[in-house]
């Protein structure tokens, strides 16, 4: 009776082993700068995920690096999210009130701030780059503010500009 | 009344001087290149291992909790205490305030007449964005402040004088109304009010400017030439420092620009980072008969000066030591040096040293947007200044501006003899209603700098006398009363381009009879003008709309402390200057000295979208952006207010409307 119950648990052991060194790795394997830079940052883990995401990230040798990571990171979400609600457009129009406000966001935030962010991070110039992230969240957070009687069709996509535009303003700031 | 005759000494509760003591706790290790700790790594590892064995093994594993490092404020695995966010995410800077967090205001437990008059409050911030209309937008645009036609302008650059036509050049993206692309735009005026806009002055067409053409200054030798030194950011985002001069020193206009072939002059010496590296000054003359300059840098968390010395502008000798340093105040940016004389009244030319002067050291501080000045002793020979009081050395006390001013930089004006002061003025709005409206950023009203010999420890500001020539129709308003709660209707034909002069009184009966109050009071941390003193607040009501829906209120607070002594505070509010939601929404200003025999003075300028006020003839001067929905055009009021508790205040104001300075292109170039 044991046998069966003893292979069973070291069977369950192991898989939750190798489950958990693969998932632990993010953490345990994630650079001390990764680390310590998104420690403070709102958000530990989407910093360290995204960053470890990025065959740049756990090579990078400092914290610029690592912002425009994130700023290219924001970059891809931000694209999603205008792509989307480009398409809801077409197939929602009883939403295209705040579907316009939110593609007016998201077309400040893809030609003017992210570009800021990347220009200033590169520059040197960090304060312009926290900006251009502070914007982009504020404009993802607008966008979905919008949506005041209906539910937000855009609010995943909203939310992942948000959080990692305020995680890239946070990483920006430790250049400065 | 027990007045008062202390200079700039800031307390424990001083508003502005909070920021910086965070960064000590910021590890610092962050801004080196990781050093290998191989030791820690292993034990780290080892740790994980067990730490996951026993978790496995208690059968309460969590996925996501293995090998978690703290969150913020939590206590990491290797057993280092609660890591503080950096105290920079708590401090008021332009950009923070984008978003809906900042427009939520605390209204749930005012009483109707601390609301004062009460009227429609803004939105708790969830509710839809703004919808701001082209109406509201372009009502911001300034009359008579200095802003290019479109797009985004930050800094000033090189600002002089020369044959006839004060010149005045600045940091501008000529493709967006965000920061980017950055070259030099330029105008000229007679009278630094009336602008007119010449073509760019310089554009990134080098490799060592390439990545930005970014800020300088200006330096007038003997013969009359000038050579301006300014920041590149090379092909490789290197800082720079480079040489530019007229292309042709008979045209007034100093339109063309030649850059030396020999640039840069300037590379990041070692030790210094290659973005630490920026924004030389105004040269002057040392006693050897060589040119020095200043220019701001860090070392790990300790901003500092650094001095060159050069002969021609081209070669230059990196003196030991810096000129200044401060722990903690982070990377000093648009650095500013200059005399000033002891007996006040004129300005002085940068080279001037001797008996009667004193030297000014400004850092513009990256780390909280704000520009802190000191005053203190030039040690010419050792290349050294030393603070007069260190308790408010550079950062660490007097700021220019307790509103929004940034990257300020003086100029000595030979023709009138003064040193004039100009600052970025940056916007308090969304950069999303930036690009909508086109644009973005102003230059404050050029100001006069002096010492104030009254306190022989900080600075006055003033507007240029030149502002005055905007003045139109006048009127005045003799001994107003304002009675605790009351709010006064001051009846202008017009409330949107005004310059303002106003004196206050409290009733000294009042002032004699109220209780001392141990109140430890900071603007930003009260409820703006709804906080109720016996002695405090009272002052004006600016762009403000008929029912108060609006309303930005600038004032005095006064609390009586200990011994009868009376401080003075100058705070400009505002929590409710708008009913949009996504402006800034804070309260903000500092002490004030109000020596004997003075009245609570103030001068304002307002001029759509910006308000300047100056307190007791300039000895704190506030810059505040405000963007109303309503109290705009002829909507648009000014009030007196009182909404202390015991003391009647008496008010004498003159408010002329202002005449626009009509900035435009120069005509037929």
């Amino acid at each position: 009776m044991t046998t069966p119950k003893l292979f069973n648990l070291t069977a369950a052991f192991i898989s939750l082993s190798l489950f958990l060194s693969s998932s632990s790795a993010d953490g345990a394997t994630a650079t001390s700068l990764i680390t310590g830079t998104c420690k403070q940052t709102p958000d530990f883990n989407l910093c360290v995920s995204t960053l470890n995401a990025n065959p740049r990230g756990p090579k990078a040798a400092g914290v610029q690096t690592l912002a425009l990571i994130i700023i290219d990171a924001v970059k891809a979400k931000a694209t999603t999210a205008y792509a989307d609600l480009k398409r809801l457009l077409k197939t929602a129009p009883e939403l295209e009130g705040p579907l316009k406000s939110c593609a007016e966001q998201y077309n400040v935030i893809l030609t003017a701030e992210i570009p800021e962010a990347e220009e200033a991070v590169s520059g040197g110039v960090a304060k312009f780059g926290e900006d251009g992230m502070r914007g982009s969240a504020s404009g993802a957070d607008l966008c979905e503010d919008g949506f005041v009687k209906v539910k937000s069709p855009l609010t995943a996509e909203n939310k992942a500009v948000s959080g990692l535009a305020a995680v890239g303003a946070a990483v920006i700031r430790q250049l400065e | 009344m027990g007045d008062h005759n202390q200079p700039f000494l800031p307390v424990s509760g001083d508003p502005e001087c909070v920021p910086i003591q965070g960064d000590d706790v910021v590890d610092d290790s962050l801004h080196r290149p990781q050093q290998g700790s191989t030791k820690s790594k292993l034990l780290l590892a080892v740790f994980s291992g067990i730490f996951v064995v026993c978790l496995i093994l208690a059968g309460g594993y969590d996925k996501s909790g293995v090998v978690k490092v703290a969150q913020l404020g939590g206590v990491d695995e290797l057993g280092v205490g609660p890591i503080e966010m950096p105290a920079g995410s708590t401090i008021v800077r332009p950009a923070v305030s984008r978003g809906k967090s900042a427009g939520v205001s605390e209204k749930a437990n005012l009483s109707p007449e601390q609301l004062l008059g009460g009227g429609e409050v803004s939105g708790d911030g969830l509710t839809e964005d703004f919808p701001w209309n082209n109406s509201m937008l372009s009502w911001q645009r300034t009359a008579f402040h200095f802003q290019p036609e479109k797009n985004w302008m930050n800094d000033p650059n090189g600002p002089l004088f020369y044959k006839g036509w004060y010149h005045f050049f600045y940091q501008y993206n000529p493709n967006a109304a965000v920061w980017g692309d950055i070259v030099w735009g330029h105008a000229v005026s007679r009278d630094m009010i009336h602008w007119l806009h010449l073509p760019l002055a310089m554009v990134a067409d080098q490799w060592y400017d390439v990545q930005g053409v970014w800020t300088g200054s200006a330096t007038i030798l003997p013969d009359g030439k000038v050579m301006m030194l300014y920041t590149g950011s090379t092909n490789e985002s290197v800082q720079v420092q480079n040489l530019a001069y007229p292309a042709n020193h008979d045209d007034p206009l100093l339109l063309d620009w030649v850059k030396h072939p020999g640039n840069p002059v300037l590379v990041p010496p070692p030790g210094i980072h290659h973005k630490d590296f920026r924004d030389p000054t105004t040269a002057w003359k040392t006693s050897e008969g060589k040119w020095r300059i200043t220019i701001g840098s860090k070392v790990n968390k300790t901003g500092i000066a650094l001095i060159y010395d050069t002969d021609d502008f081209i070669n230059f000798e990196l003196k030991d030591g810096f000129l200044h340093g401060v722990p903690g105040t982070g990377m000093w940016e648009c650095v500013d040096f200059y005399p000033v004389a002891v007996a006040g009244g004129n300005g002085l030319d940068t080279s001037v040293n001797g008996a009667g002067v004193r030297h000014v050291v400004k850092a513009s501080l990256d780390d909280d947007r704000h520009d802190y000045y000191a005053i203190g002793t030039y040690d010419e020979e050792a290349g050294k200044w030393y603070p007069d009081n260190p308790t408010i050395d550079v950062g660490i006390g007097i700021r220019y501006d307790y509103g929004i001013f940034y990257a300020s930089k003086t100029f000595f004006d030979q023709s009138k003899q003064r040193r004039v002061l100009w600052g970025w003025i940056g916007e308090w709005d969304s950069e999303a209603a930036d690009v909508r409206k086109g644009w973005a950023s102003l230059q404050g009203m050029p100001r006069t700098v002096v010492l104030d010999t009254k306190t022989g420890s900080n600075l006055l500001q003033w507007p240029v006398v030149e502002s005055e020539s905007l003045r139109l129709r006048s009127k005045e308003f003799k001994n107003v009363v304002a009675k605790p709660g009351a709010v006064v209707p001051i009846k202008l034909e017009a409330a949107t381009q005004l310059d303002i002069v106003a004196e206050f009184e409290l009733d000294k009966e009042a002032v004699e009879r109220v209780a001392e109050s141990d109140e430890e009071f900071k603007c930003s941390s009260s409820k703006g003008a709804a906080h109720r003193g016996a002695l405090g607040p009272f002052g004006l009501l600016v762009l403000s709309e008929e029912t108060l829906s609006e309303q930005t209120p600038v004032y005095f607070y006064v609390v009586k402390g200990k011994n009868a002594t009376l401080r003075t505070y100058f705070c400009a509010d505002q929590s409710r200057s708008s009913l949009a939601n996504d402006v800034n929404k804070q309260i903000y200003g500092s002490y004030v000295p109000v020596l004997t025999g003075e009245k609570f003075a103030v001068r304002m300028l307002v001029d759509h979208s910006i308000i300047e006020s100056f307190a007791q003839g300039g000895r704190s001067v506030i810059t505040s952006r405000v963007y109303p929905t309503k109290a705009i055009y002829g909507a648009a009021r000014l009030f007196l207010f009182n909404n202390g508790t015991e003391a009647g205040v008496t008010a004498s104001l003159k408010v002329w409307q202002m005449n626009s300075a009509f900035i435009r292109p120069f005509p037929n170039l």
